[in-house]
């Protein structure tokens, strides 16, 4: 934001600083008070320890969303199975993927011409391959960070959108993932995950729960993939 | 369909009854909802601790809403954001076009926002200027039919796909391109749908939660819509109320929990975002300016009050699915934006009693939307409550006064209530077939005495067979 449009923007926020103190002040005046209140909420999980779960039991619910679920042993395996998934279904060359999973190697063992986001994002290519922070179990959801790497549009611009998941960044429900993305607390196993959490800025302007491929039922209530965003979402369990 | 209003109700009721489009459309809500909803719940443990647990974190949320608005302002300006605040319809709309032309904007890519429609933003957007798009499917093609939305949720719910098909032949250059099928129809939008994302200049979102503890707002969709609304365009304009504020991203997780599964009977909805602020320098996509604009319009006076329940409402849309009177009217019966239970009690409570005088009764106590409701709301009394305010204050016509006054007289009055009954079995048996309103089933004296007389005879003379 360029510095004219900063004292504009000022002006503006003079304005409506008498609405300000008129809403605060009648929400002070009406609100009961906060101390007779009893906190009634019984969290299942009484621990501040994360639950991680299994990779399985997050496949069944993912798929139980629409989206395809397959497994991969490495991140090169992965991306070999998305050149595969991408011939079979004639998905169109070539797909653009986050660059740090090229720079961890994987990329340059599978032949494909993998194109890496230019400075400007918009548009993507017909596939999007980017990573998960971790998946949540207990909804089958990918939590999507958007970084540097990862332009959060991407989520939304591709045809099909490939997200791959370390098997062991799978926790039970979003307190877990929450717990784990404000604590960063990975799983030492994961050297490429601790490798972006330290390259990570403290805020991410967006984070996206993902739970399967766009769609819509806004027409006579009858379900079609592919409204807006990502005609197909496919999740590869990788480890 | 003439719209006069939420006062309208009657005469507009009648018309959707006639309207035998709208009966189709409307048939097809009435069955996905109720059923997908009640699958989803079928498959969690516990749904009422779920419903437990939002309704606690929202409590806490309105017992300091003050302190957690401020908290709210402060973290989203740390984080490059901006905080604006409106006390009316006007000055959330003034606010929106002062940012619209600060940024030098033209073209305005919106997502599906309650508030927005509370607002009527798109007409006063319009009428300064803008060119406004909308990019909900179903919103997208009310704005064709220039329509009000008729649910909470699925805003053309009223449309089959005859009349949507109807409204991109007219309004798209089509071509060789076909529209038969749904899938044709969701196909054409997103086509000309993706030319107004990458060509905008902002995009205006809702929000559904707004998270105190990191400045963040979250964002649910199934489409898609709101997130390329959010991360394409340059300055992202966030239109939102000030009920909608909670305290940290797990108690906003406890609502998300509920709100899904009580709208779609999806666990999850396809899309649940988070925004914090603008993009920071090392960020390749994001908008330059982020901004949320806070709408009171009349729920600070509902804070304390006997409505203040009506805070809770997470705008899922259950009530709306599972209302005997909604499901057989449809939205725009109801004459402004919010229709079924939780828009009979809104409506008066935004817009003056005086001026939704029949919503309060556009209700058969049922109970439904009291059982269904994810935040525990409890709709019924709440329109109870309006209806003794209409009386207290004489606002209801004459003969609703005199037929309650009758009433109180026969319930006061054993003999004549007895007498009453009595006549009352006589007419009903004699009026005719053709007399009755043809959307309602004749209702018939059952067995040959009254409720009455077969309580007072005992259950030896046929109470056990008396009225089903």
């Amino acid at each position: 934001m360029d510095r004219k449009m900063a004292r504009k923007m000022d002006r503006n926020k003079v304005s409506d600083s008498h609405a300000r103190y008129q809403i605060l002040a009648k929400l002070r005046a009406r609100a009961r008070d906060p101390s007779t209140m009893r906190n009634s909420r019984q969290t299942s999980q009484k621990s501040l320890s994360i639950q991680y779960q299994s990779a399985d039991e997050f496949a069944a619910a993912a798929s139980r969303n629409g989206a395809l679920v397959a497994f991969a042993a490495s991140e090169q395996d992965a991306l070999q199975t998305v050149k595969t998934l991408s011939e079979e279904n004639e998905w169109r060359q070539p797909p653009t993927i986050a660059p740090a999973l090229l720079e961890s190697g994987a990329g340059r063992h599978t032949h494909t011409p993998w194109r890496s986001p230019s400075a400007n994002p918009k548009p993507v290519g017909s596939v999007a391959i980017t990573r998960a922070f971790c998946g949540i179990q207990d909804t089958g959801t990918l939590l999507c960070l958007a970084t540097a790497e990862q332009p959060g549009s991407w989520n939304f611009l591709a045809e099909h959108h490939v997200v791959l998941l370390d098997k062991d960044c799978i926790v039970r429900g979003k307190a877990d993932a929450w717990r784990l993305l404000t604590q960063k607390q990975l799983p030492q196993k994961q050297l490429a995950q601790k490798q972006l959490a330290q390259k990570q800025p403290a805020r991410h302007w967006a984070i996206h729960l993902i739970s399967g491929p766009s769609r819509t039922a806004d027409i006579e209530q009858t379900i079609q993939l592919g409204a807006h965003g990502p005609r197909t979402l496919t999740v590869i369990l990788v480890g | 369909m003439n719209n006069n209003g939420a006062n309208g109700f009657a005469a507009q009721s009648r018309q959707a009854l006639d309207d035998p489009a709208l009966q189709s459309a409307l048939g097809h809500a009435q069955s996905g909802f109720v059923k997908k909803r009640a699958q989803a719940i079928a498959m969690v443990d516990d749904f009422e601790r779920l419903k437990a647990n939002a309704q606690a974190a929202k409590r806490q949320a309105l017992a300091n809403l003050a302190p957690l608005l401020e908290q709210f302002e402060q973290n989203l300006v740390r984080n490059g954001g901006e905080v604006h605040w409106a006390q009316s319809p006007q000055e959330l709309n003034a606010t929106v076009m002062a940012i619209a032309r600060n940024a030098n904007a033209r073209r305005i890519i919106k997502g599906k926002s309650m508030i927005g429609e509370e607002c009527d933003l798109n007409a006063a957007l319009e009428s300064a200027g803008f060119d406004v798009v909308e990019s909900d499917l179903g919103e997208y093609i009310i704005q064709l039919a220039k329509e009000p939305p008729s649910h909470i949720i699925a805003p053309a719910i009223h449309k089959t796909r005859q009349q949507v098909a109807e409204l991109f032949r007219q309004y798209h250059a089509l071509g060789e391109r076909g529209l038969d099928a749904i899938s044709d129809l969701v196909g054409e939008a997103r086509t000309v749908l993706r030319e107004a994302f990458l060509t905008a200049d902002i995009g205006i979102t809702g929000a559904n939660v707004l998270v105190a503890e990191n400045g963040s707002i979250a964002l649910v969709t199934n489409e898609g819509n709101g997130d390329l609304s959010a991360t394409l365009p340059r300055v992202h304009i966030v239109v939102t109320s000030i009920e909608k504020v909670v305290a940290s991203m797990e108690d906003a997780s406890l609502i998300l929990e509920v709100l899904a599964r009580s709208a779609t009977g999806q666990h999850m909805s396809a899309y649940t975002s988070f925004y914090s602020g603008p993009r920071q320098a090392q960020d390749p996509d994001g908008p330059d300016q982020f901004h949320v604009i806070l709408l009171d319009n009349g729920r600070s006076e509902m804070l304390g009050s006997p409505f203040e329940p009506m805070l809770n409402c997470i705008k899922c849309g259950a009530c709306l699915n599972h209302c005997p009177v909604y499901t057989n009217v449809g939205g725009h019966a109801y004459g402004w934006v919010y229709p079924g239970p939780m828009g009979s009690v809104l409506t008066p409570l935004l817009q003056g009693l005086e001026t939704a005088l029949p919503l309060p009764n556009a209700s058969t106590f049922c109970g439904r939307c009291e059982e269904v409701c994810p935040m525990g709301i409890p709709l019924p009394d709440l329109l109870r409550q309006l209806r003794a305010q209409q009386y207290e204050q004489t606002r209801e016509p004459r003969r609703w006064r005199w037929g309650l006054g009758l009433y109180s007289w026969l319930s006061r009055h054993p003999r004549a209530f007895a007498w009453s009954l009595r006549l009352s079995r006589a007419v009903l048996r004699w009026v005719p077939q053709r007399a009755w309103p043809k959307q309602r089933t004749p209702i018939r004296p059952s067995g040959d005495t009254t409720f009455l007389e077969q309580w007072r005879n005992g259950p030896k003379n046929g109470a056990q067979n008396g009225p089903q």
